[in-house]
């Protein structure tokens, strides 16, 4: 047991769970509030902003966009439900503690907002959970276990990578989501492509359709019932781009998508309701007692 | 105007891109695991490298180009053994075609969002009136006016 456990945050609510996702971000603060984790509020975060589109059209306003976020006058560590998020704010981070030259750009922009340079902490949800204590504290609020449920584990990219500014898991075979996915007695089944990207990040459709094609049939022929992931962006293109890709290519998978939080809220009681599996384009209801 | 050529050249210097490139032996362990690579035609991480180093990367900033292909999966940052980051490379092409005008459209339209109100992609009624109904907060960021005045191109 270590004394120094970060056991307060700062949420940061991202872009795409914000909008339109928000009975994910409802499972996360379930799951952590359950855990005792305290968690303020702060209206003035914006988008990280993200790491693939916005930075695509410029690097110094990403960084000083970014360097705001992070500046926003408290130290308290952030936690956020997106890998996205905490990949891009822990690289601004990293590059802001390293590159003098960074450093003197986006200190710079902070100062026509009167803003001084602050580098708290970045986590992303999975780093708090992902600590002894915690995992046992999870274990022992589960009062149904979802024995019997094969899952197919995605971890995605950024989770986990850069792995010099994110810091976490192993950034080629992490194990975070299997170990938390055996805690609440779901089976995760080993497939083909297990750590390949789930192509949504690509700006050319065949592309990003092509490697989610490739990720559903191994999970498929695996015997997964259902994937199981901890990214907002994964989570739509799992959701909303499997049911656009069955209906172009005519094939089934038949792939329900859980946010890890919500699998977890379900094995320690709560309602299919209460994590909104009502609001997934492919329906979960019928598997592992599962409404 | 923009002008490509030698001006891309320089601006690619002065992202850094070349400079990271120039460290690239063309092992190839970029494309291995390549996602982009492995699932499209046309993404080949080590000519993107090769190209910007010999300065005859031109048309890797123009309509189309497969730069936009990568999924920015780092898996080759991770690996590359000489140090390249090839990420870096691509975004600062990236940028390059932004600026250029060049890059797909998607790209303005998120800038643009995450600059005038904060977020990218729009909070919709629905989405405010689920989000009170699960009992979450306010999803609307306040002082996103403030974005525009540490921003370079509008």
């Amino acid at each position: 047991m270590s004394d120094d456990r970060v056991s307060a945050f700062r949420f940061f609510p991202g872009c795409l769970a914000r909008t339109k996702l928000p009975h994910i971000e409802a499972s996360v603060r379930l799951v952590l509030e359950s855990l005792g984790i305290g968690l303020e509020d702060d209206t003035r975060f914006t988008c990280c902003p993200d790491p693939v589109v916005f930075r695509s059209s410029s690097r110094g306003d990403w960084l000083g966009l970014a360097a705001r976020n992070l500046s926003l006058d408290s130290e308290k560590p952030i936690v956020t439900l997106c890998p996205g998020c905490a990949s891009s704010l822990s690289e601004a981070r990293h590059l802001l503690s390293e590159d003098p030259e960074a450093r003197a750009d986006a200190g710079a922009r902070l100062k026509k907002l009167g803003l001084d340079l602050r580098l708290p902490s970045i986590w992303h949800f999975l780093k708090v959970l992902f600590d002894e204590e915690r995992m046992k504290d999870i274990e022992a609020g589960v009062t149904r276990r979802l024995e019997g449920l094969k899952v197919a584990c995605h971890y995605g990219c950024h989770l986990t990578r850069p792995s010099d500014a994110v810091d976490f898991d192993d950034p080629e075979k992490p194990r975070c989501l299997d170990e938390l996915v055996a805690l609440v007695g779901a089976e995760s089944v080993q497939y083909e492509d297990k750590y390949l990207c789930c192509g949504r990040p690509s700006m050319d459709e065949a592309t990003s359709t092509g490697i989610l094609e490739r990720k559903l049939s191994a999970m498929k022929q695996a015997g997964a019932q259902a994937i199981v992931l901890a990214c907002p962006f994964c989570f739509e293109q799992f959701d909303v781009g499997q049911t656009l890709l069955e209906r172009k290519t005519g094939k089934k998978f038949g792939l329900p998508v859980f946010y890890v939080s919500q699998l977890i809220c379900l094995s320690m009681g709560r309602a299919a309701s209460e994590v909104g599996l009502d609001m997934h384009k492919v329906k979960a209801g019928g598997i592992a007692g599962i409404e | 105007m923009y002008t490509v050529g030698s001006a891309t050249n320089r601006d690619i210097d002065s992202i850094g891109g070349r400079e990271l490139a120039r460290l690239c032996y063309s092992c190839g362990i970029c494309v291995g695991d390549c996602p982009a690579a492995r699932f499209s035609e046309d993404f080949n991480p080590r000519q993107i490298f090769l190209k910007v180093c010999l300065g005859i990367g031109e048309e890797l900033v123009g309509r189309d180009s497969p730069i936009w292909k990568c999924t920015t999966c780092y898996t080759c940052y991770e690996r590359c053994p000489a140090g390249v980051k090839p990420l870096d490379v691509i975004i600062a092409l990236r940028n390059l075609s932004f600026r250029a005008g060049t890059s797909p459209e998607g790209v303005s339209g998120i800038r643009r969002s995450v600059i005038e109100t904060g977020v990218a992609g729009a909070l919709t009624r629905r989405a405010i009136e689920l989000r009170e109904k699960m009992g979450l907060p306010s999803a609307k960021p306040g002082d996103a006016k403030e974005l525009g005045l540490i921003t370079d191109y509008e």
